[in-house]
């Protein structure tokens, strides 16, 4: 993204930024991964079909749906299975699922199809190639799943409240992507416009499933029914795909600094150049009112029953009730006023309603800041550290970046209560107490300040390259790494103790879910929580005449 | 005597174990990090990275840093071999390599992914009879060097080697897998019931 000439308002700091309870107040916007996918498709006019249908009267088959760009297709390969319902469970340690399905790259021969149904249904366990992109599994929300199909057997449509209430028929439980289980290399689609993105393909795979879900559930009515109807198509759109996120989820952000850096630069640009907007046009105040509006809407239709959540929420109506009168009483087109709003923002909402105000901002600019989705990747082939550094200077970067975790006592057991650590057991990344569990042999480095400041320590009294302490202290050398990597990508690192007894793991999961485009986050506990994606999204065969970004709030 | 196929893997998740086995073997997370980039760099240059790395691990484990680790001045003879990823990333980090003959090191293939080589030159890494020719942006010549601990030697090449293909999947012998695997469970914390229910937050059955 080009820098342009002199800017009055500057990003924002990132030590503003990279706190734990604001990255825990993030919202989806236009440089989320899912609305960057749909404004490509819909953009380079995307051709979709389903090829194949092979799924009996239990539910049990399989399916195939293409996605045709201009220059690639690639293929969802959905396995529908019967699963005993005592084995429906969202955690890694699961070994059964309701689907199962893979991202291949390009359209699939039988062979292929063959391969991944004695592979896809067992997910870790199996094993997918290189021509695959992504793995994943979905379960069934029963309640609906079993309404909707009633329902539809009968001849009537579903509950529409309920529809609300749950607001998918299936959860995707992980999807994995970039080299898993064998799957294709990020570096060996990465040159490919459509792919260049992060999380594209798996976004995409998101995408296709829930059309198959909606096959699915239809299919299954008219099984049980010669009176069966289809869904009305107003309210299908009401059904997103849900998605169980665990603490997995969490290390990512710590473990890929400088692709954290890429997504919250592109954002915190894109929220600079509007604020240096000088006169904002009529029709740019007309689409941020009205998104505001809509924004409303979702805080009122979004529901948690998590503590932590139901504050949050309580926080964002009361916030967006609070813009709309301060919009009501702005002239938006007057010069500056973007930034006046923004700096009233800063100073009278919470956390939720300023980062949903900076989400809001962006809506009506896309000709400004759209272009910013083609700086969100990251080459993250490890760094080579500069060795020549002199050990005063890393001092010194650490008390520019770690300055807060200098003044932490880290031998108080609240500030340091908590081991990130990986179970033998399916490799499940798990968070232990330090004080009750003996597990600091198999502790990962996901406490960048605790770490930086063990470093500072360390460098007391030495003297000469970093090299030559390296040599010496290979307990350090991923911790220089990350040093020297955030002093030209502030936005890479938590700036907050991520050891702390009251430190809740679903701040980090909705930092990057937001990336994602999800929306209403549900925690389930201070480590696990539900999204959905896609909810309200045009399907497939109705992208060409939909709006790409208008589906991402609820309608008035 | 026939072998089992080689597994085919993304290099991704070769890079991954590779990290793994190298904490499992002792090494820091920086240093994990390091061997996993070079088994992954020497796969994608058609060599087996892996089973040199599980070489490396087996030949040192259970050693301290200390006793792996080349002093600063690096020339002096020494009784104990140098373990490769230790020295490799020193030289990246000094930026500096040394000409003379040094060590003994293990497994000196996996120095070649730290080394960094100006272009229009090229450096030959000697270790006995056999050598191998680096070159600018990662290229390689020559059939890979044994894993046995000897000493080496680098100097100014010639001529530059051809840039070669780079393989975009990794082959792995299931044993060498098999090896690596058992250094990267040590990383792992057993499974207790206590950690099962705790750990991730959630249950384990979800019926709504």
């Amino acid at each position: 993204m080009k820098e342009p000439a002199p800017r009055e308002v500057p990003m924002r700091d990132p030590n503003v930024v990279m706190r734990l309870d604001r990255m825990g107040s993030f919202h989806q916007s236009r440089l989320s991964f899912m609305r960057i996918l749909l404004r490509r498709m819909k953009g380079d006019g995307w051709v979709f079909s389903r090829p194949e249908w092979e799924v009996d009267a239990r539910g049990v088959g399989h399916a195939v749906y293409r996605a045709a760009g201009p220059e690639r297709t690639y293929s969802l390969v959905a396995f529908a299975h019967d699963l005993p319902p005592d084995q429906r469970s969202d955690r890694v340690i699961a070994t059964a699922w309701d689907a199962t399905f893979a991202l291949f790259d390009g359209v699939p021969e039988a062979a292929d199809i063959d391969r991944l149904s004695r592979n896809v249904p067992f997910q870790e366990a199996g094993r997918v190639s290189g021509r695959e992109l992504t793995l994943s599994r979905a379960n069934r929300s029963v309640r609906l799943w079993d309404h909707v199909v009633d329902r539809l057997a009968m001849g009537r449509q579903p509950d529409a409240d309920l529809v609300d209430s749950v607001g998918y028929l299936m959860r995707t439980t992980a999807v994995y992507g970039s080299a898993k289980f064998g799957a294709a290399d990020r570096s060996a689609i990465e040159a490919r416009a459509e792919l260049n993105t992060p999380f594209q393909a798996e976004m995409l795979t998101v995408y296709l499933i829930r059309t198959f879900v909606m096959d699915l559930v239809e299919h299954m009515a008219r099984c049980r029914s010669a009176e069966a109807v289809a869904l009305d198509p107003a309210l299908r759109r009401r059904f997103g795909i849900g998605n169980s996120t665990g603490l997995g989820m969490a290390p990512f952000l710590m473990n890929h600094p400088r692709l954290i850096h890429q997504w919250i630069a592109a954002r915190e640009w894109a929220l600079a150049e509007v604020r240096n907007v000088a006169h904002a046009r009529a029709g740019e105040v007309a689409i941020l009112r009205r998104f505001a509006l809509r924004a409303r809407r979702n805080a009122c239709e979004w529901h948690s029953e998590h503590p932590i959540q139901r504050a949050k929420l309580a926080d964002l109506r009361a916030d967006m009730d609070l813009l709309l009168v301060k919009l009501d009483a702005t002239d938006l087109e007057a010069p500056h006023a973007l930034d006046a709003l923004w700096r009233w923002g800063e100073a009278h909402l919470s956390l939720e309603g300023q980062e949903q105000l900076a989400a809001l901002l962006l809506e009506p600019f896309g000709h400004l800041v759209d272009a910013a989705a083609g700086c969100m990747a990251a080459d993250e082939t490890p760094r080579r550290i500069d060795g020549q550094m002199d050990v005063a200077d890393l001092r010194g970067l650490i008390e520019r970046i770690h300055g807060d975790a200098l003044t932490i006592d880290w031998t108080c057991a609240t500030q340091n209560a908590r081991v990130w650590y990986t179970s033998a057991e399916k490799l499940e990344p798990r968070l232990g107490e330090r004080a009750e569990e003996n597990l600091d042999a198999y502790a990962n480095p996901l406490c960048p300040g605790f770490e930086a400041a063990r470093l500072h320590t360390a460098l007391e009294g030495e003297t000469g390259p970093v090299a030559a302490f390296l040599l010496r202290h290979p307990e350090h050398r991923h911790t220089v790494r990350r040093l020297q990597i955030v002093a030209d990508h502030p936005y890479a690192e938590v700036r907050d103790n991520t050891l702390h007894a009251d430190m809740a793991p679903i701040d980090l999961l909705r930092a990057k879910l937001s990336f994602f485009g999800a929306t209403r986050f549900d925690p389930r506990s201070d480590r696990w929580l539900r999204i959905t994606m896609f909810q309200n999204a045009p399907y497939p065969d109705e992208l060409a005449d939909a709006d790409p970004d208008g589906w991402s709030y609820p309608e008035l | 005597m026939s072998h089992p196929a080689p597994l085919d893997w993304s290099l991704g998740e070769l890079q991954v174990l590779a990290t793994k086995a190298a904490r499992g073997a002792g090494r820091s997370h920086g240093l994990g990090e390091e061997a996993g980039y070079a088994t992954r760099w020497l796969a994608a240059r058609g060599y087996d990275g892996a089973g040199l790395l599980a070489d490396l691990l087996e030949a040192t484990d259970g050693q301290t840093h200390d006793l792996i680790a080349p002093d600063e001045g690096l020339l002096a003879v020494r009784d104990a071999p140098i373990c490769s990823i230790v020295l490799g990333t020193y030289l990246s980090d000094t930026g500096h390599v040394p000409e003379g003959a040094f060590g003994p090191v293990h497994c000196p293939m996996l120095l070649l992914p730290f080394l960094e080589v100006a272009e229009g030159e090229a450096l030959r890494l000697t270790c006995g009879a056999a050598g191998i020719v680096l070159g600018a942006g990662g290229s390689v010549e020559g059939a890979a060097l044994p894993s046995a601990a000897a000493r080496i030697t680098f100097a100014p090449a010639s001529t530059p080697p051809p840039p070669g293909a780079r393989a975009a999947r990794a082959r792995v012998a299931p044993e060498i897998r098999d090896r690596l695997e058992r250094f990267a469970q040590r990383t792992y914390a057993p499974a207790t019931e206590d950690s099962r229910a705790r750990g991730a937050g959630a249950g384990t059955v979800d019926t709504d």
